[in-house]
């Protein structure tokens, strides 16, 4: 013979498939009728489990469902839109035009790199060094892009004492 | 991918719809398993929207991909609501009113939200339903959380075996031990009420009508 945690679970199975079928009407009398009267534990059982699952202090009331299934989906819209406000311009680009945001974000590794690397070249003082050659091109635009004859020749002199100091 | 997973995918890209389908499908089993919880309807009702006002907030942020786990993590926020809810009650005194008007004020409130349940059932009626209610509350209180989250998987929510026991966490066998011992444990502590066929918590039988 099956444990009663099977039988149980069997008979429940059993009431549960005839619920389904919307054949008969739940209830203690109507589960006793379809039962055999030697398991009386587990028909107590599962009487006990259908007046509990028709209990009306379970049921919520559709006024309540439908106030709330409202107030939720307002609730949801403000959270959106706080959502949205308060996200960074990138994110939103992101999510609205993913190739603009996939090429503005190659553009700005490009300039970080950039400058990174720059930045490394202005501490190389050794002419072997692979990122020397950037340096002078470094100084040779800032002679270019200097305008007056001062800025010009303090421009030349860093770049003439920094190759003096080099040797 | 079944159409619970889809509703779950659209829900946390945010389409209001899901959220409302998910809230329908849910909201039985959520208020069930509060409303056996705590003692008022009421009180049932605020912590329900509570619990429905965190999985809005929360759902961006869910893993589970199938009802099963869905209902498992809702589940969870409603317990958790439900210990808060008598945490919060356990530092709070007890305020007992000496005005009389008070008092009335009180009572109209509770029974305004009893009304729907106890229609055309006389007071000493429904005096009697609410105080089985109370016991049913407690009954169900003495239980443990995995046998109160198997009876609302099973019978508010309708699950078969293998679905409560993806839901908590645990293998089939389990689920039918935890389910024959909280029915066990109810009907002890209900002293055979829910079986006998004079007396049974359910407030429709005593009116005569069919559940």
């Amino acid at each position: 013979m099956k444990p009663l945690a099977e039988r149980l679970n069997d008979r429940l199975e059993q009431e549960r498939r005839r619920s389904w079928n919307g054949g008969e009407p739940s209830g203690l009398s109507a589960s006793r009728t379809h039962t055999p009267a030697s398991d009386p534990e587990v028909e107590e059982l599962v009487a006990l489990a259908k007046c509990w699952q028709a209990n009306p202090h379970l049921q919520a009331d559709p006024d309540f469902a439908l106030q709330l299934e409202r107030h939720l989906l307002v609730h949801h819209a403000t959270l959106r839109r706080k959502y949205s406000q308060g996200r960074w311009f990138f994110p939103r680009l992101w999510h609205a035009h993913p190739a603009l945001g996939l090429a503005l974000g190659f553009c700005l590794l490009l300039l970080l790199l950039g400058t990174g690397m720059l930045v490394a070249a202005a501490k190389v003082s050794n002419p072997d060094h692979p990122l020397y050659a950037v340096k002078r091109w470094e100084q040779g635009v800032q002679v270019s892009l200097a305008r007056s004859p001062e800025s010009r020749g303090s421009a030349e002199h860093a770049g003439e004492s920094c190759r003096s100091g080099t040797r | 991918m079944g159409a619970m997973s889809c509703l779950l995918d659209q829900a946390r890209r945010g389409e209001a719809a899901a959220l409302s389908a998910l809230y329908r499908r849910f909201l039985p089993g959520i208020f069930g398993y509060i409303a056996t919880r705590v003692p008022d309807r009421a009180t049932a009702e605020d912590l329900t929207s509570e619990v429905f006002l965190k999985m809005v907030e929360g759902i961006s942020q869910l893993r589970a991909s199938d009802e099963a786990g869905f209902a498992g993590w809702l589940l969870q926020i409603a317990r958790l609501t439900v210990a808060a809810y008598y945490r919060k009650r356990e530092h709070l005194p007890a305020l007992v009113s000496l005005d009389p008007g008070d008092q009335e004020e009180a009572a109209s409130g509770n029974s305004e939200a009893l009304v729907r349940v106890y229609l055309g059932m006389d007071p000493a009626e429904i005096v009697e339903a609410q105080d089985e209610w109370h016991t049913v509350v407690t009954a169900i209180n003495a239980l443990t959380e995995e046998q109160r989250q198997v009876l609302v998987g099973r019978f508010i929510l309708g699950y078969d075996v293998a679905t409560v026991a993806r839901m908590i966490g645990k293998k089939a066998n389990a689920v039918k031990a935890l389910q024959f011992r909280a029915l066990h444990s109810l009907h002890r502590l209900l002293g055979k009420r829910g079986s006998s066929e004079q007396a049974s918590f359910s407030p429709t039988r005593q009116r005569g009508g069919k559940p």
